[in-house]
């Protein structure tokens, strides 16, 4: 059985903006094969690393996000580099390229690649897209998520700093909006079998995931504060449980919350309290009530209310979570040099009839250097 | 106008609240002809939800709470946060599902389409009487995309979420925050978009994989899975070196200690609760930063990566006092211009009123709503040069009101009379 891209295939270059992109499509059974300069990825400097030995092979950021990939390592400074991607770039079906405008058309990406090969998509992921008066401004993933609006919203209160959430949120946004682009490209090429450019701009990606805040301000003119997400307390081993209560579930929400919570002090005529009176005295009720018990017990026994609680964990916590281990959500990989193998954080979704793999470990630096060049001679 | 990606493809769109509703916005906006069906006698709670819009000419309501009564008074069409999750060109049909008529017209509806989305806790369509079965006997190579919180498979697929058990779940939550406090977590659901994203790449891998294979299938989305990749590589950390991220130094606010990069954070502006974002990538864009700021920042301690992570503390106050006299757009045209990363902490007003280079790109759309006026909506930030991307779908319109297309729909894509649909509309089919 083949991914349901088992026909595409990538060549991914530029900066680790983009690397969540090539990623998702491996995943999917794309042959993605990661043009590297000849030191490597920046990614591959990137820590934790494997037993704390730093090295290109043994970064684990590097492994959780270029795991399916080939890689195969070209000097793409100068003239040549720029004929060596061309050429490469016909037998391809996307080149993904993503990084600072003036570096990528330094690369001829992405006007120069579909002279040769109209058939190909050419994906470009940039801070601020191709155009526009930002278009070369220096940025990060935090800068963009300032720009954004996330950080306006996010900390506890305007006495502290705007915060941004850790692992570089805005990237990973703007590639999962990438595949779909690329995808749209896909199915266009399926009927015309013409390919055509995909521009992505992380800035208005980052915008784009505020939920309310927009319309907030759009159709009734306020700002949403800076504020902690309401009802978290703290279990009994001492875990923050997030216990939000949705009233708009339905009526049924308050009676079964006095159920749970009344040895705590919630009974029944909360219900036809004051808004600001009712809320009051959950909180306080779901306070006392978290701090008597541990925060798997309070998770579990809020969802079988109908509840959507949960423990706050942390993402390697999810490694001991069965209900993931029954959906196969743990790929084990296999790394040969290391004798052993490793879990990695898999499909997004379960996709039965072309199942999400990962056909091979991250690779070392310039693993398929001579198949790559190889195969790109063979048809050119 | 070229056509949509997506030209061609019919989605019957059974989705709820947030994370559904993205994912078929996204086919929408790519050309999709999308039936969102609908309920007046249960319906999606989204469509009621404060911020209400204003009728053309009416001031802003400002924040009049959800109550029942001003849910009466604004009906179906004013609640804001469904025209964040509903453009796309989607069109509205209102059936009654509990009248087996209504289930009928929803199969004959299945029996046209490619796709068929809904986001019902997991088993609910099915006991609807619409199990995958059904529906492939209905279209033999439907795709169905089912979009639970915890997915159809697993032992705790009877789970459900919001985007905040989500986020707590994965690890997101956690990973925002600062160290030795409570996690902030993010203030609003972060997952009902990437979720929503994840599920439109699977419809959208799905199709793909039509196109070659001639078959459908039923894809089991969560809202979980999508998230957990995105808090970065801890799981293979716990299992290389035996390291739980659940310790006193995590998370490290705005800071990189890897990769390691400082300054790196939101600093105080002049204005009143004004900040701007500051991220020095090496050694030499320290050097232009500093010689910026001049003084303090040219101590010795401060030369290298390594002592300024040391130092992050007093590095971040001789930043900030700096910071603290400037204006923060110009500070960051200044800070930008030398090479330096920098940009001003935006909201929402000022993304809508200031951010140039939003408005140079064309952001935001404005697109027509039948009952509310016009209004800009936001377009999808990916841009494709040889087929149509719009926010408003291939229609060019906003946000549907309830039900505003079952006639239209029921003709059209079903051939049926009008006598038809006004029988099925008296019988309380339609509602």
């Amino acid at each position: 059985v083949t991914g349901a891209l088992g026909d595409l295939r990538v060549l991914e270059v530029g900066d680790e903006s983009g690397e969540y992109a090539g990623r998702l499509l491996a995943g999917l059974g794309a042959d993605v094969v990661k043009l590297e300069p000849p030191d490597g990825a920046p990614s591959r400097r990137i820590g934790p690393f494997y037993e704390d030995v730093p090295h290109p092979d043994r970064s684990l950021h590097f492994w959780h996000y270029n795991v399916g990939k080939r890689s195969a390592v070209a000097d793409l400074g100068g003239p040549e580099g720029r004929a060596l991607l061309a050429r490469l770039a016909r037998r391809f079906d996307v080149v993904l390229a993503s990084g600072a405008p003036a570096e990528l058309a330094a690369h001829g990406v992405p006007g120069g690649l579909t002279r040769e090969n109209p058939a190909l998509i050419v994906v470009t992921i940039t801070p601020f897209g191709l155009d526009g008066p930002w278009r070369d401004r220096p940025a990060t993933d935090l800068t963009l998520m300032a720009l954004g609006g996330a950080m306006a919203a996010c900390g506890y209160g305007a006495d502290t700093p705007p915060l941004a959430c850790g692992g570089w949120q805005a990237y990973q946004t703007a590639c999962v909006y990438a595949v779909q682009g690329l995808m749209g490209a896909v199915l266009a090429r399926d009927r015309s079998g013409r390919g055509q450019a995909v521009e992505v701009s992380i800035h208005e990606a980052a915008t784009s995931i505020t939920e309310w805040h927009v319309p907030q301000y759009r159709f009734a003119g306020q700002v949403s504060p800076r504020a902690v997400l309401g009802l978290q307390f703290l279990s009994r081993d001492g875990v923050w449980v997030s216990t939000i209560v949705p009233e708009f579930f339905g009526e049924h929400v308050i009676p079964r919350l006095c159920e749970m919570l009344a040895p705590d002090g919630l009974d029944g005529p909360v219900r036809d309290a004051p808004p600001a009176e009712r809320m009051g005295r959950i909180r306080a009720a779901l306070e006392a009530y978290c701090a008597r018990h541990d925060a798997d017990a309070i998770y579990r026994a809020g969802q079988r209310q109908g509840l959507p609680w949960a423990p706050i964990r942390t993402q390697d916590e999810n490694l001991d979570d069965g209900h993931l281990h029954d959906r196969g959500f743990w790929i084990p990989v296999r790394h040969p040099e290391l004798g052993r193998d490793f879990l990695y954080a898999g499909a997004p979704f379960i996709m039965p009839a072309a199942p999400w793999r990962f056909v091979r470990r991250p690779p070392l630096l310039g693993e398929h250097t001579a198949e790559v060049l190889e195969e790109a001679e063979s048809t050119g | 106008v070229t056509e949509g990606p997506l030209a061609g493809v019919r989605i019957v769109d059974l989705t709820r609240l947030g994370y559904g509703a993205e994912a078929t916005q996204l086919c929408g906006a790519m050309g999709a002809e999308v039936l969102r069906v609908e309920s007046r006698t249960r319906p999606d709670p989204i469509r009621m939800m404060p911020p209400f819009v204003p009728l053309p000419g009416e001031p802003p309501a400002g924040d009049v709470g959800l109550t029942a009564a001003t849910v009466r008074e604004k009906g179906f069409n004013r609640g804001g946060i469904f025209y964040k999750y509903n453009g796309g060109g989607k069109r509205s049909v209102t059936l009654n599902l509990k009248d087996p008529r209504g289930l009928d017209v929803l199969k004959r509806l299945v029996a046209k389409a490619d796709v068929l989305t809904e986001s019902f806790s997991a088993g609910a369509l099915a006991r609807m009487g619409l199990p995958y079965e059904e529906l492939r006997r209905l279209r033999p190579d439907i795709i169905y995309v089912s979009m639970s919180g915890f997915g159809h498979r697993g032992r705790d697929a009877a789970h459900v979420t919001l985007g905040p058990t989500a986020q707590a779940i994965t690890g997101l939550t956690y990973l925002l925050g600062l160290p030795g406090r409570r996690p902030a977590g993010w203030s609003f659901s972060y997952l009902d978009h990437m979720g929503g994203y994840l599920g439109a790449y699977a419809i959208l891998a799905a199709l793909h994989r039509r196109n070659r294979t001639g078959e459908g299938q039923h894809v089991d989305v969560s809202q979980i899975e999508p998230g957990i990749p995105l808090a970065g590589p801890a799981a293979l950390d716990r299992q290389a070196n035996g390291r739980r991220y659940r310790r006193g130094d995590t998370p490290p606010g705005n800071r990189s200690p890897e990769p390691p990069m400082a300054p790196h954070g939101a600093y105080r502006t002049a204005g009143p609760d004004e900040w701007v974002a500051i991220a020095c990538r090496d050694d030499a864009d320290w050097a232009r930063l500093r010689g910026l700021i001049g003084g303090p920042a040219e101590e010795e301690r401060f030369d290298a990566v390594a002592g300024r992570l040391v130092e992050e503390d007093a590095l971040d106050r001789v930043v900030e006092e700096w910071t603290s006299r400037h204006e923060r757009y110009a500070l960051a045209d200044r800070l930008t211009a030398a090479g330096v990363p920098a940009a001003p902490v935006q909201n929402a007003r000022d993304r809508v009123e200031r951010d140039p280079q939003l408005r140079a790109r064309g952001y935001f759309v404005p697109l027509r709503h039948s009952e509310t006026g016009e209004h800009p909506q936001e377009r999808p930030p990916f841009r494709l040069t040889a087929s149509d991307v719009h926010p408003g779908g291939r229609i060019r319109r906003g946000p549907p009101c309830i039900g505003e297309d079952t006639h239209e729909v029921l003709r059209s894509v079903l051939g049926m009379t009008d006598a038809e649909i006004d029988a099925l509309g008296e019988a309380g089919v339609l509602a």
